[in-house]
């Protein structure tokens, strides 16, 4: 019984490296995400300048007018 | 609606990702830490599991909270330097909130480091500087929700939620009573007349 408990325990405990591993594809899925979520252009801190001021600026030459004008308004960790 | 290219912002978002990730496992160390010290839970052969796991957690959370500053430095609009990374408070992004990170930061390695040396400087005083490793778990939630990029987001609120609860109860059980034994230690102590239970009265009497 004794020895059961103790391979129990011995098997349970997961090692550094499952955990670093772990945490390692959690990182890749969170970055895949954020990624996504700025590509989409719903990143929290890249805000976008208003429809108004866009509209007031003239379009430089050679500017793509379609395009998305964005600022990085936050980028802290 | 599409944006600008993640490519761009790369070591922004990788910052940001393993700042979550640091904060994911360190709340997971402190909570089994406090779980063990509260003695919820008793099985044979269990706390031997949680140590280990206590221990593998908050190390891969040192290493995540490492990349959490290194890949900040490769961010170009923030621009940190390493001074910004490594000194508390002089980052010019919030410097109070990016400071409590950094100093968050330094408190897991000395602290989570010491485990190592308990022998050294004494099984007593390691617990008891042990027992402020919960400071850095609120340290990082405090840098997380002042400084950090996805703050406002749904999510992150979430995830703050949902693991800062059962944070929250391991502490107060933790907490309480202790104050109540200290609290009752503190108080005089009242001589009562002995008191003799009826049938023993009874017994006497017969």
């Amino acid at each position: 019984m004794t020895m059961a408990v103790g391979q129990m325990t011995r098997r349970a405990t997961p090692s550094v490296a499952t955990i670093a591993s772990t945490a390692a594809c959690v990182f890749l899925v969170i970055v895949v995400f954020l990624a996504a979520q700025l590509r989409a252009g719903h990143d929290p801190g890249l805000a976008a300048i208003p429809v108004a001021a866009k509209q007031a600026t003239a379009p430089a030459q050679g500017h793509d007018s379609a395009a998305p004008l964005v600022t990085k308004s936050s980028g802290g960790g | 609606m599409t944006g600008p290219n993640p490519y761009d912002y790369i070591w922004w978002l990788s910052s940001r990702a393993s700042g979550v990730v640091a904060l994911g496992l360190v709340t997971a160390s402190v909570g089994i830490g406090l779980l063990m010290a509260t003695k919820l839970l008793r099985r044979p052969g269990l706390n031997r599991v949680l140590v280990k796991l206590h221990e593998h957690l908050a190390l891969t959370g040192l290493v995540a909270i490492a990349v959490h500053g290194i890949t900040l430095l490769g961010d170009s609009w923030l621009n940190p330097g390493v001074g910004g990374v490594l000194v508390p408070f002089t980052m010019s992004y919030r410097p109070l909130f990016t400071g409590l990170g950094i100093v968050a930061g330094y408190l897991a390695a000395l602290l989570g480091l010491s485990f190592y040396a308990r022998r050294r400087i004494g099984t007593r005083l390691w617990r008891k500087l042990h027992r402020a490793t919960s400071a850095v778990y609120v340290l990082g939630v405090v840098h997380a929700l002042g400084a950090g990029t996805d703050a406002s987001t749904t999510w992150l609120r979430a995830f703050l939620l949902v693991t800062g609860a059962p944070i929250v109860f391991l502490l107060l059980v933790r907490i309480l009573p202790r104050r109540r034994r200290e609290a009752e230690r503190a108080r005089p102590v009242r001589h009562r007349p002995a008191q003799v239970p009826a049938s023993a009265m009874a017994e006497g009497q017969g």
